[in-house]
């Protein structure tokens, strides 16, 4: 029965009106002006943020807090179009845009670069979601001598546009303030005018460029890094210090305090006391044995390669928010062209010796199919990452820099090899090398520890539970007798053809799961005397010529597939022992003793 | 730093002042370091390279300053820094700044688009350029 006093709904608006989610807020922008930045200050939510473009490479949410309103942010990686010739990283910010459901448009734009980004402007006024304009970096772009007039900007494009100097949180509040204003932006263009004109005129009406009052230094020091002459022996400089560092500081002094101070003297020896008053053999066995989680999960992880991963995130974050790694590109382009890539392949390079997991997808950055195989490929055979180069000076460092050297320079051949022989045999082209350089800034301290915090929790949730599966899989092994059955299976390879003792064959199943964690076995190896340094070598070569781990494993399947992804781990792990193999034979042959 | 306002239209008069040869239009690769300049057009290719540079700002009318020639090819286009190889850079055609002090147009008898050092400008660097002079043009 209808009631009598129904009232069309249409003729009221609701009290309350519910939305089925959060308004959805995407921040669009070109590559490295501040989207990141602009996202952790909205959500509380800290995104990696760096100095160079593809730092982001994928899509990351966050809730922040609008007036009452909660919304849902999105950042996106940076793109330089969303039409024409896209790179992967920018097709998935299109995606994100078209049919993502983003329904507010943030666009972040690096206030010197007007230009370029009203070319985006114009093309995000194609898909028709509101927008705001925000433009970062001013006071970078006021130092430039650049001097843009905001009013009259932003009432010829009709949405608001807001200034902004992210990393100080200027132009946040406003941001906020902003948001329920955004509109369709006006771009009065016909089909005469293109993005690009409708953008250069906007430009030369709204941009005056004044006097220039930029650091003499910060000049002085990007011409340094890119010269040759002087950019070489600064680029063996940052890697001496690197060395240093990392492989001195860190290999050597903290794991020896760490290792032998706290858990051999402190923690162990209370652990092995305590153990020994629970009953069973097995259980004490399976805490404080040879394979015990304790005295050899935790030792490994947390005693040998945490120092070298803390003090390396340290300094790879440095040199990241600085704008140094994309430098290097001109240097390394002839090479990579060499290989199928071009110099922006130094990025995904660069970075996997971060981590080749994360590396493997910054390779979306590359513009064609071939040269992300290609790069992927050399990511999983050949560039170690930062837990696994921790374990490797940690060994070799002990043992000389020749040893050092040699490693290196059979991984790198073996990389420029396979690269070669992989540019001629695949199909495709390679991209054309052009690159951003971002300008060379002295990295903010905040940032930096930030980021190399949560890089370090990162590793301790990420690796250690794989170090402590690995340590059960081993002990589960020794108790079945089979670790023995594998050491002699592994014999002709382990002992004949690589020259190892048999207990490297365990090493070589840990390996399997990270090669890190393997390659922390060889340490324990060579400290105990098992390794001699030639040993150590081809082991080593062995190891880092292995795929990382199995989470790198996951991710090359995610992004290129299964048949690839077991066509790469069986490539590699035959060209790993081959060269080992040839390592030894050599090493042998020419009687070296390092 | 001062920028001169005077612009150039994009495609025909680049081909006109091709045509006269006084006033001409150079590729990107033929520049010495220091040289200032308006990009006249950007040649086209089936690989949307045109397309590419664009989206960076790459596109005619714009300033351009050359930083670096070796062993790529640095140059600022209006702020943005960027960093390209040489067959890139032969695609970019340049009007020399000749108002600008330091825009020195190359001179007309070199063939190759290998760099043309100015006297002035012979430091170490060059020396270390014309070493390299044969691996310095298109390698690989």
């Amino acid at each position: 029965m209808a009631c009598p006093h129904a009232i069309p709904a249409a003729a009221v608006l609701p009290v309350l009106r519910l939305r089925a989610h959060p308004l959805r807020i995407a921040l669009v922008g070109n590559p490295n002006v501040g989207k990141s930045v602009i996202f952790g200050r909205l959500t509380g939510r800290y995104a990696t943020v760096s100095n160079y473009p593809g730092t982001t490479v994928t899509v990351t949410s966050g809730r922040a807090l609008v007036g009452a309103e909660v919304c849902d942010v999105i950042d996106t990686p940076g793109v330089n179009a969303l039409e024409g010739v896209l790179s992967e990283d920018e097709r998935i910010t299109r995606e994100m845009l078209i049919d993502g459901g983003a329904e507010l448009v943030v666009q972040v734009a690096d206030a010197r670069n007007l230009r370029r980004a009203l070319m985006l402007t114009s093309q995000l006024a194609d898909i028709g979601r509101p927008m705001i304009l925000v433009l970062n970096m001013m006071d970078e772009a006021r130092t430039r001598g650049v001097n843009i007039d905001v009013g009259a900007l932003s009432a010829e494009l009709r949405i608001p546009v807001i200034e902004a100097v992210a990393p100080e949180g200027r132009g946040m509040a406003e941001l906020r303030a902003a948001l329920p204003l955004a509109a369709r932006p006006h771009c009065a263009q016909g089909a005469a005018t293109d993005h690009l004109t409708w953008a250069d005129t906007m430009a030369a009406r709204f941009r005056r460029q004044g006097k220039v009052s930029v650091g003499q230094f910060q000049e002085w020091l990007g011409r340094a890094v890119r010269e040759p002459l002087t950019g070489l022996p600064i680029l063996a400089a940052v890697l001496y210090v690197t060395y240093l560092f990392v492989g001195a500081f860190g290999a050597q002094t903290l794991v020896g305090l760490l290792e032998n101070g706290l858990f051999g003297t402190y923690i162990n020896p209370t652990a092995t006391s305590l153990v020994s008053h629970i009953p069973a053999a097995f259980v004490r066995d399976l805490l404080v044995g040879q394979y015990g989680l304790i005295t050899m999960g935790v030792t490994y992880s947390i005693a040998i390669v945490l120092p070298v991963v803390s003090t390396f995130f340290l300094i790879f974050g440095f040199l990241e928010d600085s704008g140094y790694i994309p430098r290097l590109a001109i240097f390394s382009d002839r090479l990579f062209r060499a290989m199928g890539l071009n110099g922006k392949a130094v990025l995904p390079m660069v970075l996997g010796l971060g981590c080749d997991t994360m590396a493997t997808m910054t390779t979306r950055i590359l513009g064609t199919p071939k040269e992300r195989l290609i790069a992927i490929t050399l990511l999983a055979l050949g560039v170690p990452c930062s837990a696994q180069l921790a374990t490797i000076m940690g060994i070799l460092g002990g043992i000389s820099v020749f040893a050092l050297l040699t490693l290196f320079a059979v991984v790198l051949s073996q990389m420029v090899l396979v690269g070669f022989l992989a540019a001629r045999a695949l199909p495709g082209e390679r991209s054309d090398f052009i690159l951003e350089l971002p300008p060379i800034r002295l990295p903010r301290l905040g940032n930096l520890l930030k980021k190399t915090g949560l890089r370090v929790r990162w590793y301790l949730g990420e690796a250690v539970p794989l170090f402590l599966i690995g340590t059960l899989l081993l002990f589960g092994l020794d108790r079945l007798g089979a670790l023995d059955w594998l050491a002699t299976a592994a014999r002709p390879v382990v002992t004949g053809a690589l020259g190892l003792p048999p207990r490297a064959a365990e090493v070589f199943v840990m390996g399997f799961l990270r090669r890190d964690y393997g390659a922390a076995g060889l340490f324990k190896m060579s400290q105990d005397g098992m390794l001699t340094g030639v040993q150590a070598v081809v082991a080593l070569t062995v190891m880092t010529l292995f795929v990382p781990c199995v989470a790198n494993l996951l991710m090359i399947i995610k992004e290129r597939g299964v048949k690839v992804g077991i066509t790469i781990l069986t490539f590699v792990t035959v060209v790993a022992v081959t060269t080992g193999a040839a390592l030894n034979l050599a090493l042998r042959m020419l009687h070296v003793t390092f | 730093m001062s920028r001169s306002k005077r612009r150039i239209a994009g495609d025909p008069q680049g081909s006109a002042a091709r045509k006269h040869g006084a006033d001409q239009a150079h590729p990107l690769s033929s520049l010495a370091a220091g040289t200032r300049g308006r990009i006249v057009r950007v040649t086209r290719d089936l690989m949307g390279r045109a397309e590419r540079l664009g989206a960076l700002g790459v596109s005619a009318g714009a300033a351009i300053r050359v930083l670096q020639t070796f062993p790529g090819i640095v140059f600022e286009c209006d702020q943005t820094e960027l960093a390209v190889e040489r067959a890139v850079a032969r695609s970019i055609l340049v009007r020399v700044d000749t108002a600008a002090p330091e825009a020195t147009p190359r001179q007309e008898h070199s063939k190759t688009d290998t760099q043309d050092a100015k006297p002035r400008n012979l430091s170490c660097v060059s020396v270390f350029r014309l070493m390299f002079r044969g691996s310095c043009r298109e390698g690989i």
